[in-house]
């Protein structure tokens, strides 16, 4: 499964809508598999790529039950009734919704409509499957559930998914790789892991560890960033001169040294404490422990230098 | 879609036929007087002429004025208020859009002509011919387009913005006269305008009311058709003058409407989370929903009753009594050859238009976010807001002559229109083809477009997805279409009665001619018939299977 990550307006959806046929491209080209479906010239159809797909609003159509809505691609692959009744009874079992075969959409919840197009999307046995933000029309509690649900659906069906989400921890919850995209641009195509621990650029860091980002220079074992000079961690090495300093919430300790700033927020969240800081027009994020400190101070754990951006 | 395909030609092929046969003439018929100044100067200096435009402006004016001062206290009673019986009410003033205004003018003949009135039996108080009586019932027929219109822009005013004013000191009907009646008022200005254009339009009832009298009174429509009976060429040049004249008086109409739209879409909120409190009328309550029940009686109940009793009543002269009645009209009209053979047609007409109409509005719908499909969208607008005795005009000028395309040498098409029922169908479609290409594209527009990408993606063909995902959707509003343009085409009047071939009556001219000049029992009987067949049909929608959300 790959992830396509990226803030909104990115080009994710757009990217998913080509591989599906429902947008041409301008340039290059695309394949499924060894196949050209597209070069600009050479275009196949979206209903002869075999894709399944599952739109951000479902698109579960109202005026056909929920056995109809799955039973539908096999009606258009010209599939005998006995067979289409069976596969449409094995995908509705894939997504626990035997019982509900002969109700009308809407009689369905949120989450129920999303599971038909689940089964519609994988009824057919698609060389790709295709998911458009499959869960954010849910609420928070039926997302982690349906989060759940898709992990282990792609352990019983092995085919290819690509997974649009503008939620990083559906992505790194979810794919085996994460394309994460900015500006219609892949910043980075790696493992989850990788992405979190070694982000390619500043916006990869941020948007997906939801680092602070530091503009400034390192001068002799210092960042200096807004005239406030932070000490750099001893056991990394940093280049001398101007840069974009990243640094993850959780490697900014709070405690009794280091850099004074002052507080602006503490924020307790349950397991940890989230503390922002003021500097220059932007703030700083940390999170730890619990402190009752009056004038906390911040010291740089871990932290990773880029070339200096604009 | 980066090749036009076989949709955008059809949508070409449309636009093209609109230009060929509604929009092309119409313009023909104006450039027509613009071109030959002798006939439009000479139409313009008659006496005949100017007493018409007055008598236009005057009537349609005067409907105007009904329409508003009854329509806009009406419209707040029902949408803001705890009026007792508001709904049958509500139901009772909009059934009015679906009867055509000629059998209410029947109805008020028979009530309220000077000599022989059912009112006027107990010594002569009330006259409905002339202007006057022209403008009540051409007024009272446009109510609902007041009402409508207002109450829809009421719905979108939130109640808080009345309240705001009450707690700032204002009294009840102060709040309504200072926060929300400024609101509506482009709705009610443009309901009012509607009203206009409609009564400028009408010929049945000024027809009935105003020339077949004593002192014949002509307004434009009732002059271009007499022009248009006079026969030959000078006939048929005069009634285009004064044609033109008419389609000026609507056009400025229509301005005046397309600026009202404009300023009411800016200032009214979104229809959602809008609060509309039902202000408690107390003590008036009772009083105020008696007043408008009697408003209805009179406007709605008593032209309809007149025509029943007349249908039913022996003898004009006979007192309304039980005793009097008799159902001989009835057998003697509905066994009647003309009147079955006319209400076939009528039926036939009516239906090919209404499956026409929706087709085309289902082609417009699919092409109307390219250009061919915008065009044709557009050009199916102006027949629709012309007035129809310009539209038969327009296409009687054209085509009442043969015309003949030579093809390839030997190969001549003559296209032979004049005096057919294939002309009274293009001008059917022509007119109302707007209803179509509006409820689908309004339709359209509120579908998902994702249900018919999931239909692709799920191995449909672009056709096989609009019809298994497309088509289902709109089933709402092509019934709708259908429906409404049945029941205004088996009415059909204004257009009907210039364009209908000699001897192949239609229900509208046959109900006319049966009332101007021979038989009002007879007519009643079909009034009565036709009313039936528009209730049979706004049921018929109202129980159709609603489509869901």
């Amino acid at each position: 499964m790959v992830a396509l990550l990226g803030p909104s307006g990115c080009g994710k959806t757009t990217t998913l809508r080509m591989i599906a046929g429902l947008n041409r491209v301008d340039a290059g080209t695309l394949h499924i598999g060894d196949r050209l479906v597209d070069d600009g010239r050479t275009f196949v159809a979206p209903e002869k790529r075999a894709l399944g797909m599952v739109f951000q609003s479902y698109a579960i159509w109202p005026h056909m039950s929920v056995a109809e809505n799955v039973a539908y691609p096999l009606q258009r692959k010209g599939l005998a009734k006995g067979a289409i009744e069976t596969s449409v009874l094995h995908a509705l079992d894939l997504v626990r919704l035997t019982t509900m075969r002969d109700r009308m959409p809407h009689q369905l919840s949120g989450g129920q409509l999303q599971r038909v197009a689940l089964a519609r999307a994988l009824v057919r046995e698609p060389e790709v499957l295709l998911l458009d933000e499959p869960l954010s029309n849910l609420d928070a509690a039926l997302r982690e559930e349906l989060r759940a649900e898709i992990a282990a659906l792609r352990s019983r069906v092995r085919t290819t998914m690509v997974y649009v989400t503008h939620d990083q921890g559906e992505a790194l919850a979810l794919a085996n790789r994460i394309a994460v995209m900015n500006h219609g641009v892949i910043e980075q195509l790696a493992a989850p892991q990788t992405v979190y621990d070694d982000p390619a650029t500043p916006f990869v860091a941020s948007f997906v560890g939801g680092a602070n980002i530091l503009r400034g220079f390192v001068d002799s074992g210092h960042f200096v960033s807004h005239e406030t000079r932070f000490a750099l961690p001893t056991d990394m090495t940093f280049e001398t001169g101007p840069g974009t300093l990243v640094v993850r919430a959780e490697d900014l300790e709070v405690g009794m040294f280091g850099t004074a700033l002052p507080m602006s927020a503490r924020l307790f969240l349950g397991h940890a404490t989230e503390y922002r800081f003021a500097l220059g027009s932007t703030s700083l994020r940390a999170t730890g422990p619990h402190l009752t400190l009056d004038e906390p101070r911040l010291t740089i754990k871990r932290a990773k230098l880029f070339a200096p951006t604009l | 879609m980066r090749r036009p395909d076989a949709t955008t030609w059809t949508a070409w092929a449309l636009a093209a036929l609109l230009v060929a046969f509604a929009v092309g003439p119409i313009v023909g018929l104006v450039s027509r007087g613009v071109l030959d100044p002798e006939i439009l100067r000479r139409e313009l200096q008659s006496a005949g002429a100017m007493a018409a435009v007055w008598a236009t402006l005057r009537t349609s004016l005067g409907a105007t004025l009904v329409a508003v001062v009854l329509g806009v206290p009406l419209a707040f009673l029902l949408e803001r208020t705890n009026l007792a019986g508001r709904r049958l009410f509500a139901l009772a003033f909009t059934s009015l859009i679906a009867l055509p205004p000629f059998i209410l003018g029947m109805g008020w003949i028979q009530l309220a002509s000077p000599t022989a009135g059912y009112l006027n039996r107990a010594g002569s108080w009330v006259d409905i011919y002339g202007a006057p009586g022209i403008a009540f019932v051409t007024g009272t027929s446009g109510l609902p387009l007041v009402i409508l219109a207002t109450q829809a822009a009421l719905a979108r005013v939130d109640s808080s913005l009345e309240e705001a004013a009450r707690m700032s000191g204002a009294s009840p009907l102060r709040a309504i006269r200072d926060a929300t009646l400024p609101l509506v008022l482009p709705a009610i200005v443009s309901g009012a305008l509607l009203v206009f254009l409609s009564a400028s339009a009408a010929f049945g009832v000024p027809y009935m009311l105003g020339v077949a009298t004593a002192t014949p009174m002509h307004v434009l429509t009732t002059r271009i058709y007499t022009h248009l009976l006079k026969g030959g060429a000078s006939g048929l040049a005069e009634a285009s003058a004064a044609s033109a004249i008419l389609l000026v008086i609507a056009m400025v109409a229509l301005a005046g409407s397309a600026v009202a739209g404009r300023r009411g879409r800016v200032r009214l909120s979104a229809g959602k989370g809008v609060v509309v409190q039902r202000l408690d009328l107390g003590r008036y309550r009772w009083p105020l929903s008696v007043a408008v029940a009697l408003v209805a009686f009179v406007i709605v109940v008593l032209p309809l009753a007149a025509v029943v009793v007349t249908s039913l009543l022996a003898n004009a002269s006979l007192p309304i009594a039980v005793e009097s009645f008799t159902t001989a009209h009835w057998h003697e009209v509905l066994l009647n050859h003309r009147t079955v053979s006319a209400a076939l047609r009528s039926f036939a007409l009516a239906g090919v238009t209404g499956l026409v109409v929706c087709v085309l509005g289902l082609v417009i719908g699919v092409t109307r976010s390219r250009f061919s499909g915008r065009a044709a969208e557009q050009l199916a607008l102006w027949p629709y807001a012309v007035p129809g005795t310009v539209v038969a005009m327009a296409l009687l000028t054209v085509y009442s002559m043969d015309i003949r395309f030579i093809a390839v040498d030997r190969v001549a098409v003559v296209l032979s229109l004049a005096n057919t029922l294939t002309m009274v169908l293009l001008a059917y479609v022509a007119k109302y083809l707007a209803i179509g290409s509006r409820n689908v594209v309004d339709g359209m527009n509120q579908l998902d477009p994702t249900l018919a990408e999931a239909a692709r993606l799920c191995g449909a063909s672009p056709r096989r997805a609009f019809v298994d995902v497309v088509l289902p959707r709109l089933r709402g509003p092509l019934t709708a279409t259908f429906v409404l343009t049945f029941l205004l085409c088996v009415t059909e009047l204004t257009m009907s009665v210039l364009i209908a071939p000699p001897g192949r009556d239609l229900l509208g001219t046959l109900l006319f001619d049966l009332q101007s000049y021979a038989d009002p029992a007879s007519a009643s009987v079909l009034a009565c018939a036709v009313v039936l067949v528009v209730v049979l049909g706004l049921a018929f929608t109202s129980l159709a299977p609603r489509s869901r959300a």
